[in-house]
């Protein structure tokens, strides 16, 4: 009886023990199309399954067919048919992707053994438009580039199609999904005969739809993945560094295939741990003896923990760790497989010896640089990757957001405080224009404003133009345990065509509902922006506004009330210039490249422009003052030349200052203007003499919030500090910080460790800067990565963290001030 | 898989109907028909195909007459609106294709990359062309003076097929 008690109360014990420890493994989920997405625990909110016929090229299949039909047709008589499956994949965290097998049910099988080919969609398509998917066109304004559907023809092949299921590996896109060098949007899987057009007579099988009656038939994709560590932090030390980190919680209904035994640790010295450092899943990893390199690279692993429990932290100081240099670390969980004995998967995607070459999992990383004292001990609060070059500013919604969209054809969303996911990355249909003024606008759901027409109720917004001449407004609803996460809304497509590259450079201005007047006659939030498209003499470029309940930028039109858009085309020209009181432009209007700035006290908005480098034409403005409400263009004003940077207001939006190429700064009273022809802005006080180094980058950073205006502005080698008085532009200091500069950003309580005012900037030689706005100095730097430039940065004024991109394809977060 | 696919188009292709269409184009088109997707030979002993290629130029899309560089083009970032990279396919199978073009950076950085889907019919003897834009001024290229040689590294459904070199000044 003793014993029987002692070993009910182990048994207890051990019980106790199993729910205390995380639970972090190789899991495995089964997306599948059920229904109309009525399953709980996986409502494929935002997938599509169809079937397209090129004998009815425009017509889309519906959604109560039972089967989506693939068929090889003769040659020439038009009768191919396809199938097109896109899951909705926001359920499977960032991860290392071990394996991804479609399935799908075949009702009827060919007549003749045929080979069905599985390939990735490469353009856009809307799932919340799949009744316009067809074999033309793939939304609703949107045609395919190649009918029938843009797909890579390189992915997997069913072979010889039998009726039941059907098995096909697509782990390679899936790996690219989840942070392939760079990051490939998930559009879906194109299903087709490899014998179109080579049949003597038509070949058809019939997949079973998400309609079918047997709900465990719709297609399924059954994903094996390690999801990577999260909250990775470094503390660094006098010859030490610290790490923590935590596990995240398995994925709800995710079934465990190994369980997860620890970490393996890879260090560089002075640059991150490379793409090519990999371990081949199904070995056990290299030595850890700090000397030996993992696969090439210049990296050695520092430590790996197998066995028993799950680490959540390390303490390098058994490397050799030299003072100042910068460490580098990725962290990747690993899984026990059950055999051979000592042999595990990493939270990488690829092998050292197969697809892809480098590794692209997004694995957790960090850096940290030691030193002897105090000041010199570094690190960031987090890295978070994002796959390609990121100098666009990151846009910050305190405490919820950090929203960073580069070229990578996806908006990615982080936790600003921990840099882990908060958004699942939204796929969008080009890449998105990588110029100075693309900082995305971020609304809370308690801000944004987009109408009662959508069917959603309030979710947290952002809004971006994309390379495909595109607009996307981007629903940025939180990352779940299970469900669904963010996703494309809606899109504008302003210029009647998409896919025309190289439209946008500018960012989208938003006039939020929420922070304005009564002067603002729209029901809801606007976007407005500007064309950039090039030609030999750009003269016809459009700066248009779109009400987002409908994203009409047609005057008149959109929702109900609304009033619709407004849209000014340029190219009209009369002698009285570009000053009119109507809606339509009477000038030139060349490419631009800035983000437009809404004065939200006086409902205007101003645009700067490229103007042919005219100067003193009044047919070529490069400012433009517009009517919020009505786009008539104001006033207008050519500065003298081109002008690639912002316009930007004070905080009382007393004043609008604009920098010019020629680096000149000039103030505008935004109530005013003078009598023309042409009527132009009414400059106050005289503008600055040229600052001597080339074009005013950005936007001209207003750093007081009271007369007299303290002006930061970045030029080409310069970080220049000026006071405005009303009258006169002061140079107060000309900051040498040796490197090429970004734009500057601070903040009501970004003080130094003496309460003075200071600015950041990222720069050239990889680090970041702290400029002191009292003294002048650059008194403080952060390495971000020295082998590359870093980008705008940004701040979180809840937490004064500064969040920037750099060209390695990473974003960082640090804690200012720095000193 | 590649064997196993060429197998399975042949086994239709070698239907009497289909015969004299393979016959009838045994060209370049017919090497199409004997190449996987990046044109590449397909394996077998079939006729000798030649690889799909591909020719990279560029021009300055602010120009008239833009004129075409395939090597060593050389611009200044502060006076070129817009480069226009243009891609030039020969011996490329007939049907869809994939186009992915990486802009890399001197530091070897990954800046850009641009997919474009394209077409080549039967009837196209393996040839197409394929243009991008690039905002250059006002753009980071420009601004934060990204200078140096740039490659433009060009695959075709998924494989590296030419490096195109590209001279950036400030």
């Amino acid at each position: 009886m003793a014993m029987r008690r002692t070993l009910v109360l182990l048994l207890g014990l051990a019980l106790l023990g199993m729910r205390a420890a995380p639970v972090h493994a190789q899991e495995e989920v089964t997306l599948q199309f059920v229904g109309s997405g009525g399953s709980s625990t996986d409502p494929q909110l935002r997938a599509v399954n169809k079937w397209i016929d090129q004998a009815s090229p425009g017509t889309s299949s519906s959604a109560a067919d039972v089967d989506l039909h693939v068929m090889a047709g003769v040659g020439g008589a038009n009768q191919n048919r396809r199938a097109i499956v896109d899951f909705d994949i926001s359920r499977i965290p960032r991860s290392g992707i071990k394996s991804a097998i479609m399935h799908l049910w075949v009702d009827t099988a060919p007549a003749a053994s045929e080979n069905w080919d599985i390939d990735p969609i490469t353009s856009f398509i809307s799932w919340a438009q799949p009744s316009n998917i067809s074999w033309t066109n793939r939304t609703n304004q949107l045609i395919w580039t190649a009918p029938g559907g843009d797909f890579n023809p390189t992915l997997c092949t069913i072979q010889g199609v039998a009726a039941g299921d059907n098995t096909c590996d697509v782990t390679q896109t899936f790996m690219n999904y989840f942070g392939g060098l760079p990051p490939s949007p998930n559009d879906g899987y194109l299903i087709l005969d490899e014998a179109e057009d080579a049949v003597a007579t038509p070949e058809e099988g019939l997949i079973a739809s998400n309609s079918n009656g047997t709900l465990t038939h719709a297609p399924s994709l059954v994903v094996d993945f390690i999801q990577q560590v999260h909250s990775l932090t470094a503390t660094p030390g006098n010859g030490q560094v610290v790490l923590n980190w935590t596990y995240p919680p398995q994925v709800a209904n995710s079934t465990i295939v190994n369980a997860t035994t620890g970490v393996v640790i890879l260090r560089n010295t002075n640059a991150p741990v490379e793409d090519l450092a990999l371990i081949q899943d199904g070995t056990a990893p290299p030595p850890v003896d700090c000397t030996t390199t993992v696969n090439g690279t210049a990296s050695t692993i520092v430590v790996f923990n197998g066995g028993t429990g799950l680490p959540t932290t390390f303490l390098d100081n058994t490397c050799t760790i030299t003072n100042t240099n910068t460490y580098y670390y990725k962290v990747f969980a690993v899984a026990s497989l059950p055999s051979p004995p000592g042999a595990y998967n990493y939270s990488q995607n690829g092998n050292a010896t197969s697809f892809p070459a480098v590794d692209s999992s997004f694995a957790a990383e960090i850096s940290a640089t030691p030193d002897a004292t105090p000041a010199g001990q570094q690190a960031p609060v987090w890295i978070a990757p994002v796959g390609l070059s990121a100098l666009n500013a990151p846009s910050i919604d305190p405490g919820n957001y950090a929203i960073v969209a580069v070229d990578n054809f996806l908006v990615q969303g982080f936790n600003p405080t921990t840099g882990d996911d908060a958004i699942a990355p939204v796929s969008v249909g080009g890449f998105v224009g990588g110029p100075a003024g693309s900082r995305v606008p971020v609304l809370e759901s308690t801000e944004a404003d987009f109408g009662p027409s959508s069917g959603f109720g309030p979710i947290p917004m952002t809004y971006l133009a994309a390379d495909d001449s595109l607009v996307y407004d981007v629903g940025l609803e939180p990352f779940p345990p299970a469900g669904h996460s963010g996703f494309v809304l809606d899109f504008l497509n302003p210029l009647g065509g998409g896919g025309v590259s190289g439209t946008y450079v500018g960012g989208v201005a938003l006039q939020a509902k929420a922070f304005s007047n009564s002067g603002n006659t729209k029901p809801n939030d606007v976007i407005i922006m500007g064309t950039a498209v090039a030609g030999t003499t750009p003269t016809e470029n459009t700066i248009f506004a779109a009400v987002t309940c409908s994203l009409s930028v047609a005057p008149g039109t959109g929702c109900a009330g609304s009033g619709g858009g407004w849209n000014i085309s340029g190219g009209s020209v009369t002698s009285t210039g570009c000053s009119a009181t109507t809606s339509a432009a009477t000038c030139n209007i060349d490419i631009i490249t800035s983000t437009p700035f809404v004065d939200y006290k006086n409902n205007t908005v101003w645009v700067t422009s490229h103007n042919g480098n005219s100067t003193a034409d009044v047919t070529s403005p490069d400012v433009l003052k517009l009517d919020a409400n009505s786009g008539a263009v104001l006033a207008a004003v050519s500065l003298g030349g081109d002008i690639d940077s912002s316009p930007t207001g004070t905080q009382d939006q007393s004043l609008i200052f604009v920098g010019t190429n020629a680096g000149v700064l000039y103030a505008f009273d935004p109530t005013a203007t003078d009598t023309g022809p042409p009527v132009t802005p009414h400059q106050v006080g005289n503008p600055s003499t040229s600052l001597g180094d080339g074009a005013i980058k950005g936007f001209p950073l207003v750093a007081s919030s009271s007369p007299p205006w303290l002006i930061v502005v970045s030029t080409t080698t310069f970080v220049q500090i000026l006071s405005f008085d009303g009258t006169n532009f002061i140079s107060l200091f000309t900051v040498s910080p040796a490197c090429n500069p970004s734009s500057p950003v601070t903040g009501p309580h970004l003080m130094n460790g003496a309460s003075q005012p200071i600015a950041i900037i990222g720069c050239s030689d990889g680090q970041l800067h702290q400029i002191n706005l009292v003294t002048g100095a650059d008194e403080a730097q952060r390495v971000v990565d020295p082998t590359t430039t870093i980008g705008d940065p940004s701040l979180d004024i809840s937490t004064n963290e500064v969040i920037v991109g750099s060209t390695d394809g990473r974003v960082y977060s640090f804690k200012a001030p720095f000193l | 898989m590649k064997a196993v696919k060429l197998q399975g188009v042949l086994r239709h292709l070698l239907l009497p109907a289909a015969l004299g269409w393979l016959l009838g184009i045994s060209g370049c088109a017919g090497a199409g028909v004997t190449t996987n997707s990046s044109g590449t030979p397909g394996g077998g002993t079939g006729p000798t195909v030649t690889p799909a290629s591909a020719m990279v130029s560029f021009c300055n899309a602010g120009q008239t007459n833009c004129q075409s560089h395939s090597a060593n083009f050389s611009l200044k970032t502060s006076n070129i609106p817009t480069l226009n990279v243009k891609v030039d396919w020969a011996n490329v199978a007939a049907g869809t294709h994939s186009q992915e073009m990486r802009l890399l950076m001197p530091n070897g950085n990954l800046f850009e990359r641009l997919q474009n889907t394209f077409v080549v019919p039967r009837s196209g003897g393996g040839s197409a062309s394929v243009n991008r834009n690039i905002p250059i001024v006002g753009s980071y290229i420009a601004q934060r003076q990204l200078t140096g040689g740039w490659k433009v590294r060009v695959s075709l459904d998924g494989k590296v097929i030419t490096t195109g070199d590209l001279r950036l000044d400030p």
